[in-house]
């Protein structure tokens, strides 16, 4: 007993040490496995409210930019009113159209994005609309140049998204032409480009293409642009085609954007959750 | 353990805290380099300060950071890590071990000195943050390029510190 009361008292501060790094341990692990932390809720409205004044003084410096960058989002927006047939919002007379508001499939709130990074391998966005204002575990994040990413965590006033440039994240995205698809994922290295995998060998890609989301997933709506094909590739492993994509979004100045909530989510859920087929009665 | 130093040091903890998240986290250089600049504790800690109550705190600033960036438990790893294997590299370029010291003679460093070791701190927190960051051997040139990229960054504006508040090269 007297010998190991030594040994404690000896090594003590070894052990304090090792006891820490445990901890720590503990921490990272539970994070990974669970993508939660202890304090993940409290933490995002604390630091929520932290970033959203950091961002008031750094938003400032970058007016210009964003103002010439809304200017041609608009003009695109108007574009598309007159080839449906509606009339410009500036002379403020609106046609509404009921039978498209009666199938609404999404609906876009438009939000701010407070806290972004691009360097590390596991990034995340906070975006300042929480679940008051309507933002749901699932939903996509769209910029006007492409998706951003999709929300994981919400509170009151704030929501986290796990972003494009993540390694966890996949994402369904076709080829626009010939409709092949596949999953874009990110490899943590050059935040401007991602891959788009299981692309079968025989289609036909060229350099310039076009990469948009593929609506196969009930998260982001079909035909979002994505980004352009920089070279392609075929996989050592699967023999498959792999796609380098050149994103449009620039990540490192992504300031505004849109959640994207599908209303009909719930719906397409529960209509796939009876993939597992339970009554076996009829499989011999 | 638990004076008047620890509850200050506990403040200065706070401010360091608030200093990375709302300055240090804004700058990103060419999408590759991110300062951590409160890694500076750990090197300005007095060195005959309580051992144990520089690990709780070295692990209260890592964990700090940790939940304002929520990434698990990543950065308390890498700072007590650090904050462990300070004083032995501290005695490694000096050549002395503790028993050799007089107490009450305030210790200077040599500049090499004291940018060897701020360096070497700097690197080796910065190399378990990214692989843990990572967590897979792919890559990990990158990793390594990325994690030298923000050690230099860091570096630098460590010794704007340095200059502007600790004139002597004492720890």
């Amino acid at each position: 007993m007297h010998f190991i009361f030594n040994l404690i008292r000896k090594n003590g501060f070894t052990l304090f040490f090792l006891g820490l790094l445990f901890i720590a341990s503990i921490l990272i692990f539970r994070y990974n496995v669970y993508h939660e932390v202890i304090l993940g809720k409290a933490s995002t409205n604390i630091v929520g409210a932290i970033n959203k004044q950091t961002a008031k003084v750094t938003r400032f410096f970058n007016l210009p930019t964003f103002n010439k960058e809304l200017q041609e989002e608009n003009s695109t927006l108007r574009e598309q009113l007159y080839s449906l047939g509606v009339k410009d919002a500036k002379t403020k007379t609106f046609s509404k159209n009921d039978s498209a508001r009666y199938q609404q499939l999404y609906s876009f709130i438009p939000t701010d994005v407070i806290n972004n990074s691009i360097i590390k391998s596991h990034n995340f966005l906070t975006i300042n609309k929480g679940s008051k204002n309507g933002v749901q575990v699932g939903d996509g994040i769209i910029s006007q140049n492409g998706i951003a990413g999709i929300v994981v965590k919400t509170t009151a006033n704030y929501a986290r998204a796990i972003s494009v440039l993540n390694t966890d994240n996949q994402i369904n995205a076709r080829i626009k032409g010939n409709e092949f698809f596949g999953t874009m994922i990110w490899d943590g290295k050059d935040p401007r480009y991602t891959y788009l995998i299981e692309i079968p060998k025989y289609a036909e890609v060229k350099k310039g293409d076009t990469i948009e989301t593929d609506g196969k997933s009930p998260v982001f709506p079909e035909g979002i642009f994505i980004g352009t094909v920089a070279n392609k590739t075929i996989d050592n492993v699967s023999g498959e085609l792999k796609i380098k994509v050149k994103l449009k979004e620039n990540f490192a100045n992504l300031k505004y954007a849109y959640v994207v909530t599908n209303l009909q989510k719930i719906e397409i859920k529960e209509v796939e959750s009876t993939d597992t087929i339970k009554d076996t009665q009829n499989v011999q | 353990m638990f004076n008047r130093d620890f509850v200050i040091n506990i403040f200065k903890i706070i401010v360091l805290i608030f200093l990375q998240v709302m300055v240090f986290d804004q700058i990103e250089v060419f999408s590759k380099a991110q300062p951590y600049f409160y890694i500076v504790f750990v090197i300005f800690y007095p060195q005959f300060g309580n051992k144990f109550a520089f690990l709780l705190l070295s692990f209260l600033l890592g964990l700090g950071i940790d939940i304002a960036q929520q990434t698990g438990g990543i950065h308390a790893f890498a700072t007590v890590f650090v904050a462990f294997y300070r004083n032995r590299i501290l005695h490694l370029i000096t050549g002395q071990t503790n028993d050799e010291y007089d107490r009450y003679n305030s210790y200077e460093l040599s500049t090499l000195q004291w940018t060897f070791l701020s360096f070497v701190i700097i690197l080796a927190h910065h190399i378990v943050l990214f692989l843990l960051e990572n967590f897979k051997l792919a890559h990990i040139t990158e990793v390594l390029i990325s994690a030298l990229a923000s050690t230099v960054l860091t570096f630098i504006f460590i010794i704007f510190y340095k200059i502007l508040f600790k004139r002597q090269n004492s720890i």
